[in-house]
């Protein structure tokens, strides 16, 4: 009798590692196979970013809109390419006069580099997540970087839907922006996070 | 302010302008203008990209930096007695307008044709009837110090103006080349009485306009103070005659209106006041 009670729980033990791996997301990389457009959805995309004041303690701002196309070919990396912008005038910062402080020639020189940028020159897999390498242009300058890119799910609604999480460091001096760091009133380094929401193109 | 910037800001032009002034005269100062604020950009934020490197990959603030070399050594070759007749009052007009455009050259690509039109247009008249105002109020006034110290009041209030507007940088660069002509009038302590010229117009004059309008096209000056700013020199042009003997009564009637037209322009750009300081 014990024998006949213990045989479902054993039976249900060794199941459960099955059913937590179906639940979890499946692998970047097996999740679809040959080339696929996708858009990023700006409403459910979003830019964070945190930079240092007073040497005291990280604020908060936000880039609310991020736009662009992606391809991706998970089995054919080299055929896969990133590309997004970022409305330097969607910065909200949540204090009027900074943000425009921050959209003046001090900083991202908004009114004549209304955009970031970010295009992809190569991207590789690391384990689920992907490594993507480009050229991110702000404030008129333009350097190369590499993004550790987290894949976090894909969905349905309203078409197939996909998520990555990028958070990476970047020196604003090396887009000549240079205002503040001196003093440390704000910090050299600005922390990135962008949080992207694509939808396959139609 | 941090007074680390405010010194990498005005230092340059105000020791270029010592030395430059006690060696060559009233004519050294254009030139330690140019030289102070190429000093201050390059302090400040980057050295500026040589203009063959602009002409590819525009950037305002920095041709409005060679820009005011530009105009700095057309004074200079005023002063020189180079430029004859009408040449002087030509070059300086056609200057100021070429540093225009070439300041406003990137944001000009995406306005429409008619945009771009209205407002290179307008700004362009603002800037050659600017210098040629100054020109002018410079040949009548007095042949003293008064002027130089009106000028550099006028200037630093400018750059007051624009770093309401958003823009420290922009304020820093207008406040040393207000600073050149404060170290100016300085050097009467030591030497035989410093005077403006006529040919200084050129790079006051395109100062005050380009600067007020790079505040207002390159960061985020509004229309409004921004334009009671630039007709602020206007009353200069009605004064009539020169009053060498009264500078310090040519001062006060003389900067009266201006003073009081950019006291509402500041007025006019100051945020409402907030609980909350950034």
């Amino acid at each position: 009798m014990k024998t006949l009670l213990l045989l479902p729980t054993i039976l249900i033990a060794a199941l459960t590692p099955f059913a937590a791996t179906s639940n979890a997301p499946a692998r970047g990389g097996s999740s679809s196979s040959g080339a696929n457009e996708w858009d990023v959805d700006s409403g459910h995309s979003i830019c964070i970013f945190a930079c240092k004041h007073a040497n005291a303690a990280w604020f908060y701002g936000t880039f609310d809109r991020v736009e662009g196309k992606l391809t991706l070919d998970l089995d054919d990396l080299k055929a896969s390419s990133v590309a997004l912008s970022i409305p330097v005038e969607s910065l909200d910062s949540n204090n009027g006069q900074r943000d425009g402080h921050l959209k003046s020639p001090d900083f991202f020189n908004a009114k004549e580099n209304p955009e970031m940028t970010f295009n992809s020159t190569k991207i590789v897999k690391d384990g689920e997540d992907l490594e993507v390498t480009g050229e991110l242009s702000m404030a008129g300058a333009t350097q190369t970087i590499t993004i550790p890119v987290q894949w976090t799910g894909d969905g349905e609604m309203r078409g197939k839907r996909r998520g990555y999480l990028a958070e990476f460091s970047v020196k604003r001096s090396d887009f000549g922006m240079n205002y503040g760091i001196a003093k440390k009133a704000l910090s050299d380094e600005v922390k990135l996070t962008i949080s992207l929401e694509l939808i396959q193109a139609k | 302010m941090d007074p680390v910037l405010l010194l990498k800001g005005a230092l340059p032009s105000v020791v270029a302008a010592l030395l430059l002034v006690s060696l060559l005269g009233g004519r050294g100062l254009p030139l330690a203008a140019g030289l102070g604020i190429y000093l201050a950009f390059g302090l400040l934020k980057d050295w500026p990209p040589a203009p063959h490197v602009l002409w590819h990959d525009p950037n305002g603030a920095a041709w409005l930096i060679w820009g005011m070399i530009a105009l700095a050594t057309v004074a200079t070759l005023d002063h020189l007695r180079l430029l004859h007749g009408r040449a002087a009052p030509t070059t300086s007009g056609i200057a100021g307008v070429a540093v225009l455009y070439l300041m406003l050259a990137k944001i000009a690509q995406r306005w429409s044709l008619g945009d771009a039109a209205l407002h290179l247009g307008v700004a362009a008249v603002v800037v050659a009837l600017t210098i040629s105002a100054f020109r002018g109020v410079l040949a009548r006034a007095p042949r003293s110090a008064a002027p130089a110290v009106l000028m550099s009041v006028l200037l630093s209030l400018d750059a007051g103006l624009v770093t309401l507007g958003k823009s420290a940088l922009l304020g820093q660069l207008c406040g040393a080349v207000a600073a050149a002509l404060g170290a100016a009038v300085a050097t009467t302590i030591w030497r035989r009485g410093f005077s403006l010229a006529t040919p200084d117009g050129v790079w006051i004059g395109g100062a005050h306009a380009l600067f007020v309008l790079a505040g207002v096209h390159l960061g985020y000056l509004e229309w409004l103070p921004a334009g009671f700013a630039l007709a602020a020199p206007l009353p200069l042009w009605l004064l009539r005659g020169t009053s060498n003997n009264r500078p310090v009564a040519w001062f006060m009637i003389a900067g009266a209106m201006p003073l009081a037209m950019m006291g509402i322009a500041m007025w006019l750009a100051a945020p409402a006041p907030s609980p909350y300081d950034y």
